[in-house]
């Protein structure tokens, strides 16, 4: 779904990383493919793959674990420009904003979200995350009753970013390293005899 | 100088007109002092243009040259960089001697100073076919800015052709421009990337404005009584410097991202525009490392250890997996990639010419922590570039070293190429697989595991067209089968991506008697 760029309230500046991006040309989109197919090698290989959320939110999730926070955001800024439709990775980029600790880019983020997405249901809880880090910012104002109930410095944090719960994978990737591991000194003894 | 009307300037200029060329300059630096100033500036600019214009299929020939460049075009790169470098070097001194004859400095010295600035600039670019600058001596860049300080015309603007179209810039900008093309050209930045560099620092003239106070810890600074280039980070000795704020460039850059992002390029703007879009990303690459480094200070290189043995390199992914792990009387059976079953005949045949290969011996001069100093002859290093991975064994009883190029310089006259390579893993093995996508096939995939234990750093080393499958891959090992996609590419080369994984299923786990169910 593209966002016809007139809805755009003057009044409501947006966020300058997730403007949707405008219908492009053949050319335009050539090259818009190769840099997402060179930046984002393995994830996508074109604008269209950036349709895939569930993909992307989670490719961005492992960037940032990875220590590549600029990728992360990077990656789903330019999913949401290309689909600002979808609402999953504008919470997920807006979580990363919030676990940076980065008002600034929450800030924009969120007006941004609230202009594309008025009736979302994810709102209440952007507005909770929102008046932890700017509490003077009148959007988020409606959250500070939530926030007296709250004990500790920092709300829950949603999963927006789809942090699975289950560590199923997560075991088995370490039973994967462990097996390599026994596999590559089974591999040396043999060696290892020789060379005595 | 007359400029030869039989030779178009459309054409690579011959040996014949570089001597006359080098002549010229030569004859007017040793008149500089007894010639009429007016009539010196003239001649300088006319040597200028004819620079300017000559350089402009030199560049573009080296540009389309996909491959090392032959033994003309080497000396066509030198001549570049030493003909900007004497041009610059001329005009800093005309502009010294004018001012002291010329009651005022009037705009031709200016234009002068501005072209001398542009000169080394070009001259930097082209450094890169001279081989590596050992410690590079930017005296003459700061007389020149100091000179524009004390004329009072650093921010004074003119109009100068840049690759055929005529650019306002100032003197300051023109002086940052090759001040961050020297920061850069330091072997990790290919030819190509830096023309787009070049190309980009044009764009961005605007905001090169030099302030003469920090403005916070990420500033990039100038010790204009030094021989150093552009340094990180406010100055601590309370001397005077000129500083470059980082943050219009950050800015820059995500305008060149966004661009990219709508898919806004000019191709036909530049050469350098018409570059492969991937040569971009990488120069986006190198510009935010070097750019964010600012913000954690300045970073520390590993100590080097000595070394004096020769060592053989394989090169690219397909030589390290058929050579990097062969066991003595081992046969060629270590795949390539994914392969079909009337693909493989065909490979093995290829391999076999792999193994039929001399060994490519270079020297090791030095080795760190984090990676290895590489010495040897062009002929050696010909298929070597930044982003090729390697591998180097240091000594038998090591395992095989598997290490991306992280620098390339050439050595000139000499005929040596130097390289940097920086070490991905030491504990590579082969896996055998079976891919999903075309069933019953084998291959054989490099893995490459993470520092951590949970394997969540853990990857394979993979041509890049395999990415472009999204294919699910099984292999067995002790413990169960084991099936896993790659998600996300952590580190990536010329040809080459470290892809990460994600463990999708395990199967066939032993039993509790200790064998696996059928």
């Amino acid at each position: 779904m593209k966002i016809d760029s007139t809805q755009r309230s003057s009044a409501e500046p947006l966020h300058g990383a997730t403007k949707p991006l405008p219908e492009a040309d053949d050319a335009a989109r050539a090259v818009r493919d190769a840099y997402i197919a060179t930046r984002f090698a393995g994830v996508a290989r074109c604008g269209e793959d950036l349709a895939e959320t569930e993909r992307v939110i989670r490719a961005a999730r492992l960037y940032f674990e990875d220590s590549q926070p600029a990728m992360a955001t990077e990656l789903l800024d330019i999913a949401i420009a290309l689909h600002p439709g979808r609402e999953e990775p504008w919470l997920a980029r807006l979580e990363l904003a919030f676990l940076a600790r980065n008002a600034a880019d929450f800030r924009g983020l969120a007006h941004a979200f609230k202009h594309f997405h008025r009736a979302s249901s994810a709102w209440k809880e952007v507005a909770r995350l929102g008046y932890a880090l700017s509490p003077d910012d009148p959007a988020f104002a409606a959250a500070a009753d939530s926030q007296s109930s709250r004990y500790g410095p920092w709300p829950d944090t949603p999963n927006w970013i789809q942090a699975t719960w289950d560590l199923t994978s997560e075991v088995r990737g370490a039973e994967f390293h462990n097996a390599m591991l026994r596999r590559a000194t089974a591999a040396s003894l043999p060696q290892v005899a020789r060379a005595a | 100088m007359n400029t030869n009307a039989n030779v178009s300037s459309n054409t690579v200029p011959t040996p014949a007109f570089r001597r006359e060329f080098d002549d010229a300059v030569r004859a007017l630096r040793e008149k500089i002092l007894t010639l009429d100033c007016r009539l010196a500036i003239e001649r300088f600019i006319a040597l200028s243009d004819e620079l300017k214009v000559r350089t402009v299929p030199v560049r573009k020939q080296l540009l389309e040259t996909r491959l090392d460049w032959t033994d003309d075009e080497r000396a066509l790169g030198r001549w570049m960089h030493s003909a900007n470098q004497r041009m610059g070097n001329l005009g800093r001194r005309l502009v010294t001697v004018a001012t002291k004859k010329m009651e005022e400095a009037d705009e031709t010295v200016v234009n002068v100073m501005a072209r001398s600035l542009q000169h080394i600039g070009n001259g930097i670019k082209a450094e890169l076919a001279d081989g590596p600058v050992s410690g590079r001596d930017y005296r003459e860049l700061h007389a020149l800015m100091r000179l524009a300080i004390s004329l009072d015309c650093a921010k004074v603007k003119l109009t100068l052709s840049v690759q055929g179209t005529p650019m306002s810039v100032s003197i300051e900008a023109l002086y940052f421009r090759a001040m961050l093309l020297a920061r850069f050209a330091n072997g990790a930045i290919s030819m190509p990337q830096i023309e787009i560099l070049d190309w980009w620092i044009w764009q961005w003239r605007e905001v090169l404005q030099s302030v003469t106070q920090p403005r916070g810890a990420n500033c990039l600074r100038v010790d204009l009584e030094s021989s150093g280039g552009l340094r990180l980070g406010p100055r601590t000795d309370g001397l005077p410097a000129l500083y470059l704020p980082v943050e219009p460039i950050v800015e820059a850059h995500r305008w060149i991202v966004a661009d990219f992002h709508a898919g806004r390029q000019d191709r036909s703007a530049s050469p350098a525009a018409a570059l492969p879009v991937a040569e971009h990303v990488a120069v986006l690459e190198v510009l935010r490392n070097g750019l964010s480094r600012g913000e954690q200070g300045i970073g520390t290189r590993d100590p080097r250890r000595p070394s004096d043995s020769r060592v053989e390199v394989l090169v690219d992914l397909p030589e390290i997996m058929a050579k990097g792990f062969a066991t003595p009387g081992a046969s060629s059976n270590s795949l390539l990639a994914i392969e079909g079953g009337a693909q493989r005949h065909e490979r093995h045949t290829a391999i076999g010419g792999v193994y039929e290969q001399s060994k490519r011996m270079l020297q090791l001069c030095d080795e760190s922590d984090t990676g290895f100093g590489l010495e040897g002859s062009a002929e050696s290093c010909r298929s070597i570039a930044i982003g090729t991975l390697v591998g180097i064994r240091p000594s038998p009883s090591q395992p095989l070293q598997i290490c991306r190029v992280m620098r390339r310089l050439a050595g000139g006259d000499t005929g040596r190429v130097t390289l940097g390579v920086r070490r991905i893993s030491s504990a590579a093995q082969l896996l055998p697989v079976t891919s999903e996508s075309s069933r019953a096939s084998s291959a054989t995939l490099l893995f490459v595991p993470g520092e951590d234990s949970s394997g969540s750093q853990d990857g394979f080393l993979v041509a890049d067209s395999l990415l472009r499958e999204r294919t699910k891959f099984e292999s067995r090992l002790d413990d169960g089968v084991y099936a896993f996609r790659f998600n996300r590419v952590r580190q990536k080369g010329r040809g080459w991506s470290l892809a990460g994984i994600e463990i999708v299923s395990v199967r066939d786990r032993p039993s509790p008697h200790g064998s696996l169910r059928a």
